[in-house]
């Protein structure tokens, strides 16, 4: 470990890799900040530029962006009570109402510090459980990934939201369907392509994350009509920002506390930092008790910390399933999955042993990453939410621009920009139509390897379906693929009575 | 009606591909194997008309995306014209160029959102053409289209 953390170190201590550090973080929250557009659109928005990078400053970018953009929709939630992220939603609960009461600046800095927290403490769990879990999945094989892929895809969507599980799995399998497209790796023959040649190829991870994450989302800020958010800024300044000792004293046990538990639960695939942060926030809630002065949802300091903190660990805890097992925890790590994946990487327990300075550099540029937000994001948080007064019609046609213009510049293919309007469309039925996303890209990033995967189990096992129960792994594996798609139907009927 | 399109739509995407799928060409050598390249698609588009079936019996409504959406028509003409300007886009940026089509595509997007403001329609466009350029140009090295039209031989 001792030795990857080395290999780690000297690749994030790289000039450039540091400046990919700091450019992802300011990104991330200038993105992030903007009413509708989350850490998933702003990780879309940066694969273009990824390409001319090397993997792992592609990796560090990125992963940059992601808390970045999760430390930016906090701010949104304080300053205009409007998330820029559905993990940011609990933080307006009391966020805002401490704006109201002039307080903007200490639950700014709240949240900074509450977030620094719940990113160090993660990073530190990346760093312990990831080199443990990669290398017990080292002994995997294809009924163990096959397996591992379902019980993702099960449990990613059996958390799909409140109403949606069964169009989640939906979802799921249009995104299967749609990784069915292009060669088969059966026959070697071309499939479902409908005679065109670019499809022999398959469909462009890029061209659907883009797709359905960054143009869907402008089209969805225009048709929600979100554009209008600047004149509510309250102001700050950096004087603001500073807490009091009685303020550390009061946010420290929460801070303490739902770290673990963010971490914990962004491990778990599919339950990432909107759970957490949720979770965080009544749980804090029901220890404070109804003596909490002032009260949960009137501008109580800990229901700033608690979420705030809890969706910063369980992003950098997401970490942990791509890097470890291949396997995204949510929307935001599937697309750079996706991405790493184009780079000719992919991730799982070999990127630890054939690309360690990949692993080893991401988890040791969280550290550097989560410092960085605090020392030069936090002072500038005053000047970057002037940024927001401007008018979300000269915003929007910049972020439509860099959408065209990120999938043209990747496959210098005009006819991609047109498909990825055609599929943003579709997105946007699909949306308006109540149907997740993430799940979608999930499906179609796991189909091709969930394929492959049981094709070869099946071999091994001469077309018996043995191996799920046969393998200690797999069976597991399979059992806890059962919990999860038996838990939305469990909890319906316990609702019920 | 309207509560029973989602089934509606996933079933007519499983009869669809399901359709497709089972005109992939399988050898007569694989035909006996557990698995062949009709098999995976011929799953999923049953699992998606089971999906669908289900849903074509909705039960308690919660709360819908739909709900949220403007009424305001402008809105929705907003939403669609930036869309046909992506495609324009596409199709121009080639003969024009990169940097061309891009400022061309800024300032029809800000006029369809509405900004009249000669100064921001001019300057918008210009600067941020220009940031693009050095961005991607000067600093990732990538290369930019310069326009067929331009460097065409006459």
């Amino acid at each position: 470990m001792f030795d990857g953390l080395l290999i780690g170190i000297e690749t994030a201590f790289t000039p450039f890799n540091m400046l990919m550090v700091m450019l992802g973080c300011c990104t991330g929250t200038f993105i992030g900040m903007l009413p509708g557009l989350g850490p998933a659109t702003a990780v879309a928005l940066m694969i273009p530029m990824t390409y001319s990078l090397d993997p792992a400053a592609a990796l560090i970018l990125m992963a940059g962006v992601y808390y970045g953009a999760a430390f930016g929709g906090s701010t949104s939630s304080i300053l205009i009570n409007t998330p820029g992220c559905s993990s940011s939603v609990v933080t307006t609960f009391d966020g805002f109402p401490m704006a109201q009461q002039g307080k903007a600046g200490k639950a700014l800095a709240i949240a900074a510090w509450a977030s620094f927290v719940g990113g160090i403490v993660g990073a530190v769990g990346l760093l312990v459980a990831s080199p443990l879990l990669a290398e017990l999945a080292l002994t995997f094989q294809s009924p163990d990934y096959f397996a591992m892929m379902v019980m993702g895809l099960a449990a990613v969507t059996s958390l799909s939201g409140e109403g949606q599980v069964l169009r989640g799995y939906a979802m799921a399998v249009v995104g299967m369907m749609l990784a069915t497209v292009g060669t088969d790796g059966i026959s070697g023959l071309p499939r479902l392509t409908f005679g065109f040649l670019e499809l022999v190829d398959g469909l462009s991870f890029l061209l659907i994350a883009m797709a359905t994450y960054a143009l869907a989302e402008v089209v969805l800020v225009i048709l929600q009509d979100r554009m209008n958010h600047g004149d509510q800024i309250r102001s700050t300044s950096t004087r603001d920002l500073h807490l009091s000792g009685q303020d550390v004293r009061d946010i420290a046990a929460p801070l303490a506390r739902h770290s673990m538990i963010g971490f914990f639960i962004g491990v778990l695939p599919g339950a990432g930092a909107t759970v957490a942060s949720f979770l965080s926030y009544s749980l804090e809630k029901k220890l404070a008790g109804r003596s909490a002065v002032p009260a949960f949802g009137e501008g109580n300091p800990r229901g700033v910390a608690a979420p705030e903190c809890a969706n910063n660990a369980a992003s950098t805890g997401s970490f942990v399933p791509l890097l470890t097992l291949g396997i995204p925890g949510s929307g935001t790590t599937a697309i750079m999955l996706g991405a790493l994946i184009a780079h000719g990487l992919q991730p799982g327990p070999r990127l630890y042993v054939d690309h360690p300075e990949v692993f080893w550099s991401v988890i040791v540029s969280m550290f550097l990453g989560n410092l960085m937000l605090l020392v030069i994001n936090l002072p500038m948080i005053p000047w970057l939410a002037r940024l927001l007064r401007v008018p979300q019609p000269i915003l929007m046609p910049i972020v439509l621009l860099f959408c065209l213009l990120g999938v043209y510049l990747v496959s210098f293919d005009p006819t991609d920009v047109s498909v990825m309007v055609i599929i943003a469309l579709i997105a946007v039925g699909l949306r308006i139509l109540d149907f997740p996303l993430a799940p979608l890209l999930l499906g179609f990033i796991l189909g091709g390897f969930l394929e492959d995967n049981l094709q070869r189990s099946l071999i091994l096992y001469d077309g018996g379906w043995q191996f799920l129960w046969e393998r200690p792994a797999t069976l597991v594996m399979s059992i806890a693929t059962v919990a999860f798609l038996g838990w939305p139907v469990l909890s319906r009927i316990h609702l019920r009575r | 009606m309207i509560a029973r399109l989602p089934g509606l739509v996933l079933l007519a995407i499983a009869a669809l591909y399901g359709w497709q799928a089972m005109q992939i060409p399988v050898f007569a050598a694989d035909e006996r194997e557990a698995m062949t390249a009709q098999t995976m698609p011929l799953v999923l588009a049953g699992a998606l008309s089971t999906i669908g079936l289900i849903l074509l019996f909705p039960g308690r409504p919660g709360v819908s995306l739909a709900s949220t959406l403007s009424a305001d028509p402008r809105r929705w003409w907003q939403a669609f014209s930036l869309l046909a300007v992506g495609i324009v886009f596409g199709l121009l940026i080639e003969p024009l160029g990169v940097l061309p089509a891009s400022a061309l595509a800024l300032l029809a997007s800000l006029l369809v959102l509405g900004v009249r403001r000669p100064w921001t329609l001019v300057l918008v466009p210009l600067l941020v053409s220009a940031a693009l350029w050095v961005l991607l140009a000067g600093l990732l090295g990538l290369y930019l289209h310069p326009g067929d039209w331009w460097t065409a031989d006459v």
